[in-house]
């Protein structure tokens, strides 16, 4: 039944993906899901996984799978995101959640820090920043 | 209503009186009675259900008031129903004079409870299923139809506030086909639905939820469609505009609902929905019920649908609304609410 859904949207995303992101299933398996998420040009991307278990009613787990130099982003791949938290609700899909990470990717929230390290430097010395956060996604996440 | 009511009720249980007045002793050896006969009918009752543990209950569950003959309709319900009796629910109680005395009074009205599963969308899967039974029980072809055109009326208002319709059409399919299949009847095997098929239904859990899912989303949509109405209620509950509560507060699982949810969803589906409180609030009811015997009764809240709401502009819409008019009974949800929760209070006498 909550498959019929993932399937519908797994359409609705091929058909029609969402900018700077690219998802389907891992080898056919409509409950493990495998993206890239990207930021406008020079900007971090990364790969990451999606776990839709008890979707939609509760939201895709999601983590990336490449380092990620970013204030809401742990050294494990966890995002810090409201709507993969405690701002889920059922009537967001997994297209609206690739673009929210996205845009996070692009526009930090650095006052709701997962790394406040980061989130400092961030704050302090955003050219400094964003270096790091290109030389990391060179050296993890392209190849 | 009487002060006097109010003051006797309110006087027994501070401390241990000095001097108890008589009729308040003998109030008080009456409650007391009732709770060791609870007590025992409870241990009774572990014996023949030994098996079957509230902590096993899934969505919904059934238990009964009084022997539930006519609430179900049929042998087929209780065949359905891993029945507990309502010695459960007196017993969460049984050491509250103030509840086991409602609970008494409550069973005067409502041939039984369904209990549902306390996960913070009972209000929502209550209200469903309360529906659903009003439908099959009363056999009401005229009303499975306009139920029908009331779930086109919140698709269009779904759609109206933006949903997706990816995220609801499977939901609001499932729904359909059930009415549909309540419409065909159970004289048709294989299409049409008895208490056993809605039953089973409800206590699976991603068709259940899906259910739930639609509900809230129908709330949400009836509530962004009247924006104007609902927001100064949304401003009471949380300082944001309309369209983010329903996000945050409405649509997601397990939050719990608020009057605000009751009547926006009453609008939506156009069924009023009687909530009765089993809390521990000692006012008597008054005037409804009778004899001034002493007994707290529980108070009684009704939403009652406003013509605003999704499924009245469906009603006028449809060119076949005269079928919903002809004079038969109308649909209502009754809900047994005790602070924090929702069950269905089913065959309501009155």
């Amino acid at each position: 039944m909550a498959s019929k859904r993932i399937m519908k949207e797994l359409e609705d995303l091929k058909r029609d993906p969402p900018a700077n992101c690219s998802a389907g299933p891992v080898q056919d398996d409509l409950f493990h899901w495998q993206a890239t998420i990207m930021g406008p040009a020079d900007s971090p991307y990364a790969g990451a996984r999606a776990a839709v278990l008890d979707y939609p009613f509760k939201p895709p787990k999601v983590a990336f799978q490449t380092k990620v130099y970013h204030p809401n982003v742990n050294s494990q791949g966890s995002i810090c995101l409201d709507i993969l938290k405690d701002q889920w609700s059922p009537a967001l899909t997994i297209s609206k959640v690739l673009l929210s990470i996205s845009s996070l990717l692009t526009d930090a929230n650095p006052d709701d820090p997962l790394v406040p390290e980061i989130a400092h430097i961030y704050k302090s010395d955003r050219h400094r920043y964003e270096e790091t956060a290109r030389e990391w996604t060179r050296k993890y996440a392209m190849m | 209503m009487g002060d006097p009511s109010q003051a006797a009720a309110a006087a027994p249980p501070s401390p241990p009186a000095d001097e108890p007045v008589d009729a308040a002793a003998a109030e008080a050896a009456a409650v007391a009675e009732e709770v060791r006969a609870v007590q025992a009918a409870v241990d009774a009752d572990t014996g023949a259900f030994a098996g079957e543990r509230l902590d096993d209950m899934t969505n919904i569950d059934i238990i009964r008031l009084v022997t539930a003959e006519g609430c179900l309709g049929a042998a087929a319900g209780a065949a359905h129903a891993p029945a507990t009796t309502v010695t459960s629910l007196r017993h969460d109680y049984r050491s509250y004079p103030v509840f086991v005395s409602k609970i008494r009074a409550l069973m005067a009205r409502y041939g039984g409870i369904r209990r549902v599963r306390s996960d913070g969308n009972c209000f929502f899967r209550a209200t469903a299923f309360g529906l659903l039974e009003w439908l099959l029980v009363n056999d009401a072809d005229a009303e499975c139809q306009k139920f029908l055109h009331t779930l086109d009326a919140c698709k269009q208002r779904m759609v109206g506030a933006g949903f997706d319709p990816m995220v609801f059409e499977d939901a609001l399919d499932m729904l359909v086909g059930q009415v549909n299949a309540i419409c065909v009847g159970a004289a048709v095997p294989g299409q049409g639905a008895d208490m056993g098929t809605l039953l089973a239904n409800f206590r699976d859990d991603t068709v259940s939820n899906m259910i739930v899912m639609l509900m809230r989303f129908v709330t949400s949509a009836e509530i962004q469609a009247r924006q104007e109405h609902f927001a100064p209620f949304v401003l009471g509950v949380a300082d944001m505009d309309v369209p983010d509560f329903c996000r945050r507060f409405v649509e997601p699982m397990a939050e719990e609902s608020d009057h605000l949810h009751a009547q926006a969803l009453c609008d939506a589906l156009q069924v009023p929905i009687t909530i009765v409180y089993l809390d521990s609030h000692e006012r008597g009811l008054g005037g409804a019920g009778g004899g001034g015997s002493g007994g707290a009764e529980c108070e009684v809240h009704r939403f009652e649908p406003s013509p605003d709401g999704a499924g009245a502009l469906a009603a006028a819409a449809g060119s076949g609304g005269a079928g919903g008019a002809a004079g038969g009974r109308k649909p209502s949800v009754h809900l047994l609410y005790r602070p924090g929760h929702y069950d269905v209070a089913c065959c309501a006498k009155w």
